[in-house]
C-alpha cells in the first residue's frame, strides 16, 4: 500500500507543488478548446478528486492552471479583478492577448523578486486577432502557440496533440483531440485522473461541456 | 469690516468656527449644489438612478452614471475631476473586496469606505475637501440599497435622494410621490419628472437624461 508522501518542498507539506495535472489548450477554427483533469495530488496522495483547473476569466478568455494550487487560485482572482477594472474604466473588456500579458507581467515581477509563483498556466481565448493559446511559464515568459499542455502529464498529452493537431480544426474535432490527448495522459500519468473539465471558446463566448457530453465523446473515440 | 465668517474660520477645514461648523466642507457642499442634478430612488422593486447630462458647446457629453461592479452603479454631482477619483477608488475597493471574499461588497460598506476616504480630506492639512456628493445604488445581500456620501464624509442610507442644481425642488417632488411599493417603471417616470422640476424653466430633451434601472426580485 502506498503511504502518503507529505515531505513537500523543504520538508513543508503545504509547499508540495500539486504538480500532478494535465491541462491542454488548442486552437481551432475561430476558437479554442481547453481541457484539464480533476485530480490534485500531494506526492503520491490524491489530495482532491474535484479540483477546478479550467477557469473562465471573462466572456472570451479562459485559463488553465498547473502547479501550486494557492498561487494559481490567487493569480486567477487577481487577473479577474484587473480584467474587471479594465472593463469598468473603458466600457469594453481587454482582449485575450492583453489578459495573457497582464498575467505574465504579474508572474515576471514576482520571479524577479526571487520567489516566483509556482505555476504554469495557459491563457486561451478569442479576440479580434483570432484565437490565441498562450503558454505562461513560472518566470513570466509568454508564448503564443497552436496548442499547449502543462503539468506532469503534459509530455504524454503533447505527443497526441503534436501528431493530431492541424490548422482550422472544426469544433467537434478539436474537442475530440483534446479529450483524446487528456485521456491518454490519464492512462499513462499517475498524477492525472478523476475525470475531465472541457471548455470551448467560440464566437458566441465560453461554453463548458457537461460531464455527459464528455463521456459520450470519450466512448466514441 | 469683517463678518463672522471672515474671521478666518472659513479658510481651512482644520478649524471649527465658534458655532462648531467646518465652513470649508460647507463650501464643498455648495459646489455640489452647482453640479448637474443626480437622483436616486429605491423601493421594494429595485433602484433607479437618473442624472442630467450637461452638454457644453461641442463637447461629447460625459458619463453621468458609472458602473462600479456587477450590481453597483454610482452617480455624482459637483466637481467632475473629484468625482472621477472617487469612482476609480470605489471600483478598486469593490474588486479588492471580491479578491479577498469572492462575494460582492455590500453597497453600504462600499459607501462607508468611500466616506472614510472623503472624511480624511476634512481633517488633514493641505487638502481640499472633495467637491462632490455621490450616490451609490444597487442590489446586494440586503436587497436594494441606495447610499449617499457627502463632502464631509457622511454616509446616509436613503429611500430617495436628489443632489445638484435644483435639488430642493426635486426633493420636494420626490417626497410627494414616494412610497415603498413603486415599480421600476414608476420610479423612472418620477425621476424624469423630478429632474424636469429641478431644471425649472429650461427645456429638457429626453436624451439629456440618463437612467439606470436595477430591478429587484425577492
Amino acid at each position: 500500500m502506498n503511504t502518503p508522501n507529505f515531505n513537500g518542498v523543504n520538508g513543508n507539506p503545504f509547499m508540495e507543488p500539486k504538480h500532478g495535472t494535465t491541462t491542454i489548450a488548442l486552437r481551432i477554427k475561430d476558437g479554442v478548446v481547453v481541457a484539464a483533469d480533476k485530480r490534485a495530488s500531494m506526492g503520491t496522495f490524491v489530495a482532491s478528486k474535484k479540483a477546478e483547473k479550467v477557469h473562465i476569466l471573462n466572456g472570451f478568455t479562459v485559463a488553465t492552471i498547473a502547479g501550486l494550487v494557492s498561487d494559481a487560485q490567487y493569480l486567477i482572482n487577481l487577473t479577474r479583478a484587473n480584467i474587471n477594472l479594465y472593463e469598468l474604466a473603458r466600457g469594453y473588456p481587454p482582449t485575450s492577448k492583453m489578459a495573457g500579458n497582464l498575467l505574465a507581467s504579474i508572474m515576471y515581477e514576482q520571479y524577479r523578486q526571487y520567489f516566483p509563483y509556482y505555476v504554469n498556466m495557459i491563457v486561451a481565448g478569442l479576440d479580434k486577432e483570432g484565437p490565441h493559446v498562450f503558454n505562461l511559464d513560472m518566470a513570466g515568459g509568454i508564448t503564443d502557440e497552436d496548442f499547449a499542455s502543462t503539468g506532469s502529464g503534459s509530455l504524454v498529452a503533447i505527443g497526441v496533440l503534436e501528431s493530431t493537431w492541424k490548422a482550422d480544426l472544426l469544433e467537434k474535432d478539436g474537442i475530440a483531440i483534446a479529450i483524446k490527448a487528456l485521456s491518454t495522459a490519464i492512462s499513462r500519468d499517475t498524477a492525472t485522473g478523476d475525470g475531465m473539465d472541457v471548455a470551448v471558446v467560440n464566437k458566441k463566448g465560453v461554453k463548458r461541456l457537461k460531464p455527459e457530453e464528455v463521456k459520450t465523446i470519450l466512448e466514441a473515440l | 469690516m469683517l463678518g463672522p465668517q471672515s474671521m478666518g474660520y472659513d479658510r481651512s477645514p482644520l478649524m471649527y468656527s465658534p458655532e462648531g461648523r467646518i465652513i470649508q466642507t460647507e463650501y464643498a457642499r455648495e459646489s455640489v449644489r452647482r453640479g448637474s442634478i443626480g437622483i436616486g430612488i429605491k423601493s421594494k422593486n429595485g433602484v433607479v438612478l437618473a442624472g442630467l447630462l450637461r452638454v457644453v458647446d461641442l463637447n461629447e457629453p460625459d458619463h453621468k452614471i458609472h458602473k462600479i461592479g456587477e450590481n453597483i452603479q454610482a452617480i455624482f454631482a459637483g466637481v467632475a475631476a473629484d468625482g472621477r477619483i472617487l469612482i476609480s477608488r470605489a471600483r478598486l475597493e469593490s474588486e479588492i473586496f471580491k479578491l479577498t471574499y469572492i462575494d460582492s461588497i455590500d453597497i453600504r460598506e462600499l459607501a462607508i469606505k468611500i466616506g472614510d476616504y472623503v472624511q480624511l480630506f476634512t481633517q488633514q492639512g493641505g487638502l481640499r475637501p472633495f467637491g462632490v456628493g455621490m450616490l451609490f445604488g444597487g442590489l446586494d445581500q440586503t436587497g436594494p440599497s441606495l447610499q449617499f456620501v457627502d463632502p464631509g464624509g457622511g454616509v446616509v442610507s436613503c429611500k430617495a435622494k436628489a443632489m445638484g442644481e435644483g435639488d430642493s425642488e426635486a426633493i420636494a417632488y420626490l417626497k410627494e410621490k414616494y412610497n415603498e411599493e413603486l415599480t421600476t417603471d414608476e420610479m423612472v417616470v418620477i425621476a424624469k419628472e423630478a429632474i424636469k422640476k429641478a431644471s425649472r424653466d429650461v427645456e429638457l430633451q429626453d436624451e439629456n437624461i440618463v437612467i439606470e434601472i436595477m430591478p429587484y426580485k425577492a
